[in-house]
């Protein structure tokens, strides 16, 4: 379990890059971290694990702050940057040597390669990785000291198709056995399949803490209608309460009914239709809408707080 | 919330264990391809600037009076000075690269998740380099010996390990490459940034002892003095010199020499461990 309470971080005088961030990560399921860039998703993380200072409130790891954990790898894995590794070394040495710090034994070395798919590059050194191998790298790196709990920040970067689905399910697999598991990303499209719950955050500010399901409905949904006799069907619309709204020669955007309701009206009152068509209610465009807020917001003040 | 929480296992908040964390820089250290040739690099090059010295003096004997030959030092030969700084600026830029190395890879963040008890971390990485570097010193300061012994061949007799101020000298080298390697990474724990790092310690190092010789502003003779002769070069020197005969500086005791060397390697721990909670 993370926990976050009225957690802050401020660069200097400008905006804060968080600002009295207070949620809670729940073991046992995949929890999206979602925001545009620059939203204080990675400052949020890195102050998670004691890399920076807040500026004030807490943020805990199973009741405790981060830095008060004897061996880190143990407790929690994370993979914040991928490049985060000395290109020098090959990947066994710099696994080897994280390992013998949290007295972790040697032997995890070779079965993390397993897991991440790179054991014929064991040998190699990190400085010819692609990115894709640097951050399949950085996950086995997570998965280093079987901890219970899992950030990882922006893990499909990089990674080819296949790879992004081995992560998915590899994310999806590690919350099922009972993980806390936290997957950052800014793209709305790479969480619909991986995450059950999504905390939102924008400008450094909490803007959703709840279900997929229950985010995607926060979309404006609606209604559009193609039909060689627009004027006919808006008036039976709005007869039965629709707000109607003309886009095209043939086309009506309408709010208030259901797909089927507007086939159902059209039907009884014998005006031809040519497509029917829901849109909205798409994860994207909940995330589009509710972030565009904070996304003009910080562009206005970008001179002030543009650190991240 | 956090009343909530079930009381945390004792092995959660159980510190990563010493001999773990200096295993662990060991390995790192030595997977690096660049550090182990460098200091393969340095021993035979200061076991042959000694015998290249020596053998000059060797040379000259025959044209000495037997008053020069009385105050011929061989520990100018074995340890020449100038060509020491030069080993001092390298062990200092070897300690800045071991922290500079792993901010500009960003390597200290995920060193850091994996241990969060950052000063034992740090305090690991010194146990191993300082340990590293006195093998290093100690094994410069026997071959240069040795070397200087052979070149004098059976022509300059008299001197052997056993000769007073040789084993001295051996063992001020011994201190005095790790304590650079400290003040190396002292410095690169203050200045974050590779290339002003290593300008720094070269600086400090190569022109330092240059820089601030005879009487310093602001200071009378006897404490321009003092603070000259505490500078980490000059302190190692007065290990290695021998013979007195034309010095007429004010030269410091043996004492306050290894206290100037002592105190440098003391500052070069505690600053770090001071600046240990910034941001990385």
């Amino acid at each position: 379990m993370i926990e976050f309470h009225e957690l802050t971080k401020r660069y200097g005088r400008g905006a804060p890059a968080v600002d009295r961030l207070t949620c809670s990560v729940r073991p046992g399921r995949v929890t999206g971290f979602l925001g545009p860039n620059g939203a204080g998703k990675t400052t949020t993380l890195r102050m998670l694990l004691g890399l920076n200072t807040p500026t004030g409130g807490t943020a805990t790891i199973d009741g405790r702050a981060f830095r008060t954990f004897g061996t880190g790898l143990r407790h929690v894995g994370a993979l914040l940057d991928a490049n985060d590794v000395h290109k020098g070394r090959t990947a066994n040495a710099h696994l080897a040597a994280l390992a013998r710090s949290n007295a972790l034994p040697r032997g995890r070395v070779r079965e993390v390669l397993a897991t991440v798919g790179l054991s014929a590059a064991g040998a190699r050194r990190i400085g010819g990785f692609s990115l894709g191998m640097r951050q399949r790298l950085g996950i086995a790196t997570a998965l280093l000291g079987d901890p219970p709990v899992l950030l990882f920040d922006e893990p499909t970067n990089g990674l080819d198709p296949e790879g992004i689905r081995w992560a998915r399910g590899l994310f999806r697999e590690l919350a099922a056995e009972g993980r806390t598991v936290l997957v950052s990303s800014h793209l709305m499209s790479e969480m619909e399949h991986t995450a059950d719950h999504l905390v939102v955050i924008g400008a450094g500010r909490l803007i959703a803490d709840e279900s997929l399901a229950d985010f995607a409905a926060r979309a404006d949904a609606g209604v559009t209608v193609r039909t060689p006799d627009p004027e006919a069907l808006a008036r039976v619309l709005t007869d039965a309460g629709a707000s109607v709204r003309r886009i095209g020669p043939d086309t009506l955007a309408v709010a208030g009914p259901t797909a089927a309701r507007v086939n159902e009206l059209a039907f009884t009152h014998r005006v031809m239709v040519h497509e029917v068509m829901a849109r909205g209610g798409s994860l994207e465009e909940a995330f589009m809408q509710l972030t565009a807020e904070s996304v003009q917001f910080r562009a206005a003040s970008s001179e002030g707080g543009a650190r991240r | 919330m956090t009343t909530t929480t079930p009381a945390a296992t004792p092995s959660a908040t159980a510190p990563a264990r010493r001999r773990d964390l200096i295993a662990a820089e060991w390995l790192k250290l030595r997977s690096l391809r660049s550090t182990p040739i460098v200091l393969a690099l340095l021993v035979p090059l200061y076991v042959y600037f000694a015998y290249d010295a020596a053998s000059i003096t060797h040379d000259a004997w025959p044209t000495l009076s037997a008053r020069q030959r009385q105050d011929v030092d061989p520990g100018h030969d074995a340890l020449p000075f100038p060509r020491f700084l030069l080993l001092m600026a390298t062990a200092g830029t070897i300690g800045a690269m071991t922290i500079a190395g792993e901010h500009a890879s960003g390597l200290i963040r995920t060193t850091f998740i994996a241990v969060p008890a950052r000063g034992r971390v740090l305090l690991a990485k010194m146990v191993v380099l300082s340990g590293v570097l006195a093998l290093l010193g100690l094994i410069i300061g026997i071959g240069a010996w040795g070397a200087t012994f052979v070149a004098y061949s059976d022509r300059i007799t008299g001197f052997s390990f056993g000769t007073p101020g040789v084993v001295r000298s051996i063992a001020g080298t011994t201190v005095m490459v790790p304590m650079c390697a400290l003040i190396g990474m002292a410095a690169a724990m203050i200045v974050r940034h590779t290339a002003g790092v290593v300008f720094a310690v070269v600086v400090f190092f190569l022109l330092g002892p240059v820089a601030i010789r005879g009487r310093l502003p602001l200071l009378d003779a006897a404490s321009s003095a003092h603070l000259v002769n505490a500078m980490p070069a000059y302190a190692w020197g007065r290990l290695t010199i021998m013979t007195q005969g034309h010095i007429v500086e004010r030269i410091p005791s043996i004492a306050a020499a290894w206290t100037a060397l002592a105190g440098w390697a003391l500052a070069a721990i505690l600053v770090p461990m001071l600046l240990r909670h910034r941001d990385v």
